[in-house]
């Protein structure tokens, strides 16, 4: 566990600190059974002119032990590993990270200076990021049923030529309706009504791909039953329909298998971790998103310049 | 028909799964695809995949696309020794977590280093402007110091005190650049020790053999206009 570092007391009330090392945890009894403390991260700073109690933080002790997930559900593949925590009941501390608020999990467990921070899996002194290698850690540590990530030689092989092609076709241009529309405006940044189409053209080359090669006639991606490449995919899909873009009209294929994982997963845990992203534009529009601090601009300009 | 590899030594991701079914003597029949010549479009390797890329494997009526899945495919299928893909949960998600990771990082700037800095003016006969060329170095630069910073740091392969998947993965796709006259060792003594280490791991004769093509890849031919045309699309896309 990183250092906590104590600091001088100061002035204010306890609990009206704006350092984000201050605030008190928000208990609440989760899905699993475990109480998820919700830990409010940032790079710790030293806290002149508030707080007249030490401000090292206090954390039960079976909190510092256990699975920590660092996520944001704004991001699309921690979503895929929060609803396959959640669906699979796994323990966890949920370690809510806003990356766009500048939050990240520490930086002793990182060098690299970028918005890829989350999903981060922390258990014990083991760090793992990679969504697709959290999900088959904790298919394999937690014992998962088989069809999440088959141990048939041939449906394995499935899973994996889909999380190959995801990798290349669906990351990275699935989330560029969300950069467009609200994040880049954020910043103050206007992508241009070029990159706009080609990136729509390169979504539905994509979807067919999705749709003829890897659902074919099969109930899910990688077969007949549901597996992590239904939820990875899923989620990267939801993240332009959250924006207004309706990727399922006109593809009845697609809708239907759509319905099929969502009906397997859930509404109630799906509208849980979907709350957020399914917001964001209204909140938008009304101009309630915080903007992003200055530190995080960078990173934020450079996945934009990325965008094709 | 026992196993098929079909394969273009050209491409990064084929290097990595010939050289791992060759030094896992694993038997297997080499259907070659030239790219350069756009055979990979054709509606017969269309049969064998559907996405038109390479590698792909075909194993009696079972076919399969996508690099990391063949490589996973074989080691699982001939029980290859532990350290390519250790069982340990831990080990194991080291190999995932850098296979994941190299997709849209060191994958992605190998390649458009190759092709910007040499296919494109070579190849295709339009050049890239001194712009686009020294971004898309600056950026290989970035992607090669990540990897040497965040999973080698100073161990003996990226993944542990063995090579694994990652290694063989990570060094096929460095000799792209390394293949367009980037001297992406120079001044990284750290890696250039991996290197080493990598390639003696895997033998030099078959590491040579299986780089043979791309180290010639300043010397391709021009294509053929009608081979262009077909191809110029799909390469944009590729590099974007």
């Amino acid at each position: 566990m990183p250092e906590r570092r104590s600091r001088s007391p100061g002035v204010s009330k306890p609990g009206t600190c704006q350092d984000l090392w201050h605030r008190r945890p928000e208990k609440q009894a989760g899905p699993t059974g475990v109480e998820p403390e919700t830990l409010y991260l940032g790079a710790p700073q030293s806290c002149h002119s508030c707080c007249p109690e030490p401000a090292v933080r206090r954390v039960p002790a079976a909190a510092t032990m256990g699975l920590e997930l660092y996520l944001d559900m704004l991001s699309q593949p921690c979503r895929a590993v929060s609803i396959f925590a959640k669906k699979n009941g796994i323990p966890f501390k949920l370690c809510t990270t806003e990356v766009f608020k500048g939050q990240h999990p520490s930086k002793e467990f990182f060098q690299i200076n970028s918005l890829r921070r989350v999903p981060t899996l922390k258990d014990g002194d083991f760090i793992l990021t990679e969504s697709s290698a959290i999900l088959i850690y904790l298919s394999s540590k937690y014992q998962t049923a088989d069809h999440w990530y088959p141990s048939d030689l041939r449906a394995r092989a499935r899973v994996h030529e889909y999380l190959g092609w995801h990798a290349d076709c669906i990351r990275g241009t699935f989330g560029v309706p969300l950069w467009t529309q609200v994040m880049a405006p954020l910043i103050g940044v206007h992508v241009p009504e070029e990159k706009v189409q080609r990136n729509k053209t390169f979504m539905d080359l994509a979807l067919q791909q999705l749709e003829e090669k890897f659902l074919g006639d099969r109930a899910f991606v990688a077969g007949q039953q549901v597996s992590l490449a239904d939820l990875m995919a899923l989620e990267e899909l939801l993240q332009p329909v959250a924006v207004g873009c309706d990727l399922f009209e006109g593809r009845p294929r697609l809708a239907a298998w759509r319905e099929r994982v969502e009906a397997f997963l859930g509404s109630d845990l799906l509208q849980e971790t979907r709350g957020p992203i399914l917001n964001i534009l209204e909140q938008a529009v009304n101009k309630k998103v915080p903007t992003p601090p200055p530190e995080v601009h960078p990173c934020m300009l450079l996945r934009i310049s990325r965008i094709p | 028909m026992g196993l098929e590899l079909y394969l273009d030594l050209l491409s990064q991701p084929c290097r990595a799964v010939y050289i791992f079914a060759k030094k896992n003597r694993i038997p297997f029949e080499l259907r070659p695809v030239n790219l350069l010549k756009g055979q990979h479009l054709s509606d017969a390797f269309a049969q064998v995949n559907p996405l038109k890329k390479v590698p792909a494997l075909k194993d009696g009526d079972f076919t399969l696309a996508e690099s990391v899945a063949i490589l996973l495919y074989l080691t699982r299928k001939y029980k290859v020794p532990d350290h390519w893909y250790p069982q340990d949960v831990q080990a194991c998600a080291r190999v995932d977590e850098y296979l994941a990771w190299q997709h849209t990082t060191l994958r992605r700037s190998c390649l458009r280093a190759l092709w910007h800095k040499v296919m494109f003016p070579v190849f295709l006969g339009e050049p890239v402007s001194p712009e686009i060329l020294a971004a898309t170095l600056a950026e290989l630069d970035v992607t090669v110091q990540l990897l040497e910073d965040n999973f080698l740091q100073n161990k003996a392969f990226l993944t542990g005190p063995h090579i694994s998947l990652a290694d063989l993965v990570a060094i096929t796709e460095l000799m792209h650049p390394v293949g367009a006259g980037c001297q992406v060792f120079e001044g990284r003594p750290k890696l250039a020790a991996w290197h080493q280490r990598v390639e003696a791991a895997v033998g030099e004769d078959l590491f040579r053999e299986a780089h043979e093509v791309i180290l010639k890849a300043k010397d391709s031919p021009p294509a053929d206009p009608t081979v262009k045309q077909k191809l110029m699309p799909l390469v944009l896309a590729m590099i974007q």
